[in-house]
């Protein structure tokens, strides 16, 4: 799985998306949205894992999720990060922004979804 | 190490601060993909390395004001110097977890590095410490520098250098303002006495030495010591330490009566504790020399030391020397060696074992030069399999001297760790070595672990760790990180110029191995043939000892009559089939080389000496000595009762005797003719088989005399020769009670098998091969474990190669030859190395070797053999496995 240079900024863009999209549903902890990165992607975006937790962190810096440590009995507190308002919006653009970039390579590349 | 301690442990390398939420939480997935990784069957150091790059990634990707409380990086700089070494202790303290965490993921290859380097550096310590304690470390004694040891040669010849005659001594030391002082002692042969206290009978070791020895060696002896008048064989005893601290418990005052032999000594002094003499070694007790009975000017028998005067060099006391030459001509014209040559004394002592021990050293410093090798080789491979690892660290902005300090560290913990069990090995090593070199060099009782040893042991211990860690360092911090990214998968990290290093190296290894190889069978086939030298007696079932008799008891019939008694009575033990004396066993070197004049026959009138190929030897015997060794008698007779001191003198020689003095003549012919050693004439009586003169087969000229006849020349102390087929044990019993019977006072010192007597002489053989050929077998396997390992790396590197060469439909044989290719490279360019060695190793064994050539075609071209074999059998494994891939596994890996 080879990364061109291009991508950085894309990788950047696409970190953010999976990370808010994960959070749409209900809020998780940093091990759960790893996870299912993995899983979903089937392996393909494992890359992202080594820039989970500066990702969660700028993201908070940034007001786009909020962490929280919530205590379960009989279990170790985990902290929880869900979407806060500025998240969603964000979410919002950032789904149709590669909406848009998807649709442009269709027409120019070919590329189809599956 | 917890998971939350090294994400703490990384941000505090990075300098950066976090809240404790952030490490709690990295720490918790951490642990979580550890544990998922186990259970996707991951390795332990797999598992370890991935989630620790995780880690390192998320530490060094982390910033922003939230979660960093400070950055104390920028602030330490501007703090200025003290905080910012605090900070680098810091730093040092996380890169130090770093590398025992690292140590610790990977258990076996520490114990195989460790291992590997513990085998290697003890070695060469305790070679070290031989060639310390013998060659280098200064003599024990006042100004070492300032003594030498004195020969006695022809003017102008030094192949003629002999012992000094006490004549030429007594004008030395009275005339030569060179010295300081001198002394000669009596090393000739060793002496002792036996030494009755307690009611116990104990024989000691005894040096005859001058009144000037203590003096000449500063050694400070507690009591007056000798003085010239003692030098006419005054009864007076200067007692070794360690003999009046175990024998009189302390308490024997100066000027007190002990009894030696039977006689009474006055004791003249004390040694100081751990005294050792330098040409002997260890003395329970000193005598002085008699040298007013030396007179004889030809008679080179005695050792002469000296100290020189203060100032005095040692080419001044030559050039004094050399001019009285001249004038000791004048005086004593029968002695033609007349010109006396000073050598330093520790060089002298050294000389003969200064070129074996440096060979010891080579051997074993390339032994280490292969387990360094085989060291360096599985760092490299591991360091590959941490290629990803380095890279994200590297992308992430560490610098390359923060990549390899860590490392660094990891190797010289390592490193440590070996020198320290090396420190054991060398402990136990030298042990060995002393017992097994006992007898083949001077000094071994100096030898151990001191501190110019451990000093050395320090030393190479630090070479080491450059040697196998400061490259694979350099080359995992100079990877481009693009270059390994790009690569994802896990299996192939390898660079061609790696394999390449890789192979070079396990050549190298088997070079050197063969180096020594063939050192080792050279020095084994030259064993073998010394031991199949014929010496002309048997030495298989015959017992030896030796029994001394006070010369205040036993006159010269007594000992007559002692000696042919034992000889009887020990024959005479159930078992024994026959049992003799002599003043010295054959194959055990020179002793008594008397001049004999031949009086009838073609040569009458010539008087044979020992010179070249003529070694005309003397002994005396008593009882059945003949047979006891299974002498042959091949004319004539031997001794019998017949030939008391009132018989005419009589003598048996030797084939090799008979056919100098009598050229031409039958051995029957030979008997009947007279000879005169030492001016006496005799008759010869019988002419029996030869003996050699040394373990190397030297022929000898003997002529023996019975002790009967020739007890009154002086007091023998006979070696008894007993022998049976039955074991040593269970015969020396009757032997001590049959000694015991006839005189409760006498000790029956030094029982030995005739075999170890003479298997002495080979020591210094036997020394050699042990220490080379346990180097060479150390280095052989490492050699081969390195090359097995090399290939079974490529293997795995290759596997998707080999997986599509399957596919396509590669034979099992095809890829077998793949590897085993690969393997024939290494190997032959081992080979060519091995042989230029072996070669030039060969040259240098020749001092150690007897009859054999060390660049011997043969010897090179079996060793070249055992090598091969032993590679292909370390190829084969790796070669099976990779032609046994099943292709559908290998093209997953791809």
């Amino acid at each position: 799985m080879a990364l061109r240079p291009f991508s950085k900024e894309l990788k950047k863009g696409s970190a953010d998306l999976l990370i808010l999209a994960l959070l749409e549903a209900r809020p998780r902890h940093g091990y759960e949205i790893g996870r299912l990165i993995v899983e979903r992607s089937h392996g393909a975006l494992s890359y992202h894992i080594a820039s989970l937790y500066p990702t969660l962190y700028r993201l908070e810096d940034d007001g786009r999720v909020e962490g929280r440590w919530v205590e379960k009995v009989g279990q170790r507190r985990r902290r929880y990060y869900k979407l806060t308002a500025a998240g969603r919006r964000r979410l919002a653009s950032e789904r149709s922004m590669w909406q848009d970039f998807f649709l442009a390579l269709q027409r120019v590349a070919g590329v189809k979804q599956p | 190490m917890t998971w939350e301690a090294m994400v703490r442990d990384e941000f505090a390398r990075l300098g950066k601060r976090v809240d404790a939420g952030v490490v709690e939480e990295m720490a918790q997935h951490a642990a979580a993909a550890f544990e998922a990784a186990r259970a996707d069957g991951d390795t332990l150091e797999d598992a370890a390395a991935q989630i620790e790059s995780l880690i390192a990634s998320w530490c060094a990707g982390t910033s922003g004001p939230r979660r960093l409380v400070r950055a104390p990086l920028l602030e330490s700089t501007a703090a200025g110097p003290v905080m910012s070494a605090g900070f680098w202790l810091d730093v040092m303290r996380h890169d130090l977890r770093y590398a025992l965490r690292q140590i610790r993921y990977a258990p076996i290859f520490a114990i195989v590095v460790v291992a590997t380097l513990a085998i290697g550096i003890g070695g060469t310590t305790a070679v070290f410490s031989v060639v310390e304690g013998v060659m280098l470390a200064p003599l024990p004694y006042e100004e070492p520098g300032r003594l030498v040891r004195l020969y006695q040669q022809e003017p102008g010849k030094p192949d003629t250098r002999t012992q000094i005659s006490g004549v030429h001594f007594a004008a030395v030391r009275d005339e030569a303002a060179s010295f300081e002082d001198v002394a000669v002692m009596n090393t000739y042969s060793e002496h002792s006495l036996d030494l009755v206290a307690g009611g116990q009978a104990r024989r000691i070791r005894i040096l005859q030495v001058t009144s000037g020895y203590f003096r000449t060696l500063r050694i400070g002896v507690d009591g007056p010591g000798f003085a010239r008048e003692d030098e006419s064989g005054s009864r007076r005893v200067v007692l070794s330490h360690s003999l009046w601290r175990t024998e009189f418990h302390s308490d024997t005052a100066l000027g007190s009566t002990i009894r030696l032999n039977g006689e009474a000594y006055e004791v003249a002094g004390i040694g100081p504790p751990g005294f050792v003499d330098p040409m002997v070694g260890e003395i329970d007790a000193w005598v002085p020399y008699n040298l007013a009975r030396d007179v004889e000017p030809q008679n080179y028998s005695v050792t002469m030391i000296g100290r020189l005067r203060p100032g005095a060099t040692i080419g001044q006391a030559a050039n004094e020397l050399a001019s009285m030459t001249a004038s000791m001509e004048a005086r004593w014209p029968t002695a033609r060696r007349s010109q006396l040559v000073p050598l330093p004394m520790k060089d002298d002592l050294v000389a003969a074992s200064r070129r074996p021990l440096q060979l010891f050293l080579a051997a074993v410093v390339l032994m280490l030069l292969v387990a360094c090798v085989n060291v360096a080789n599985l760092v490299l491979v591991r360091a590959t399999g941490r290629v990803q690892e380095f890279a994200v660290r590297a992308a992430l902005g560490s610098s390359r001297a923060r990549l390899a300090v860590p490392l660094l560290l990891e190797s010289a913990i390592l490193a440590m760790l070996g020198g320290a069990f090396g420190l054991a090995v060398a402990y136990l090593a030298i042990e060995a070595l002393r017992r097994l070199a006992d007898g083949t060099m001077p000094r071994l009782q100096d030898v151990g672990l001191n501190g110019t040893v451990l000093a050395f042991a320090g030393a190479v211990t630090a070479a080491t760790a450059i040697t196998f860690a400061v490259v694979p360092a350099l080359r995992l911090a100079r990877i481009a990180p693009n270059d390994a990214l790009r690569r994802q998968s896990r299996s192939s990290t390898g660079t061609r110029a790696q394999g390449r290093l890789r192979s070079a190296l396990a050549a190298l290894q088997l070079a050197v191995a063969l180096t020594l190889l063939a050192g080792a069978a050279a020095l084994i086939d030259s064993f073998v043939r010394l031991q199949r030298v014929n010496l002309g007696f048997r030495t298989d079932g015959v017992l030896t000892f030796e029994v001394g008799l006070p010369s205040a008891r036993y006159d010269e019939y007594k000992r007559a009559t002692f000696q042919e008694t034992l000889a009887g009575k020990l024959a005479a033990i159930p078992g024994v089939t026959a049992a003799g004396g002599t003043s010295r066993l054959p194959a055990t070197g020179s002793y008594h080389p008397w001049t004999a004049r031949i009086l009838t026959g073609p040569r009458a009138g010539v008087v044979l000496s020992r010179s070249r190929g003529v070694n005309l030897q003397n002994r005396t015997i008593s009882g059945g000595f003949l047979d006891a060794l299974a002498i042959p008698l091949l004319a004539g007779r031997a001794f019998d009762d017949r030939d008391d001191a009132k018989a005419p003198g009589r003598v048996v020689v030797s084939a090799n005797f008979a056919r100098e003095a009598f050229p031409g003549m039958p051995f029957d012919a030979v008997v009947g003719q007279r000879i005169a050693p030492l001016g006496q004439p005799r008759d010869i009586i019988g002419v029996v088989g030869d003996v050699t003169l040394d373990v190397y087969g030297a022929p000898s000229h003997v002529v023996y005399h019975a002790h009967r006849q020739f007890a009154a020349n002086r007091n023998w102390t006979l070696t008894q020769a007993v022998a049976t087929e039955l074991p040593a044990e269970r015969v020396l019993p009757s032997i001590r009670a049959v000694v015991a019977a006839m005189d409760p006072e006498l000790v029956v010192h030094r029982p030995m098998p005739l075999a170890a007597v003479v298997g002495r002489g080979i020591a210094r053989e036997r020394f050699a091969l042990v220490l080379v050929g346990s180097f060479a077998s150390v280095a052989l396997l490492l050699a081969v474990l390195g090359l097995y390992g090399v290939l079974t790396y490529t293997v795995r590197q290759r596997t998707p190669e080999i997986g599509i060469r399957i596919a396509f439909g590669a034979t099992a044989a095809q890829v077998q030859a793949l590897v085993l290719k690969q393997a024939a490279g290494v190997v032959a360019l081992g080979l060519a190395g091995g042989l230029a060695g072996a070669l030039a190793a060969g040259r240098s064994l020749s001092s150690l070797l007897f009859q054999v050539n060390g660049s011997d075609g043969r010897i090179l071209v079996a060793t070249a053999g055992i090598l091969t074999a032993a590679s292909l059998l370390s190829a084969w494994l790796p070669a099976r496995r990779a032609a046994r891939l099943p292709p559908r596994v290998t093209l997953q890996e791809l």
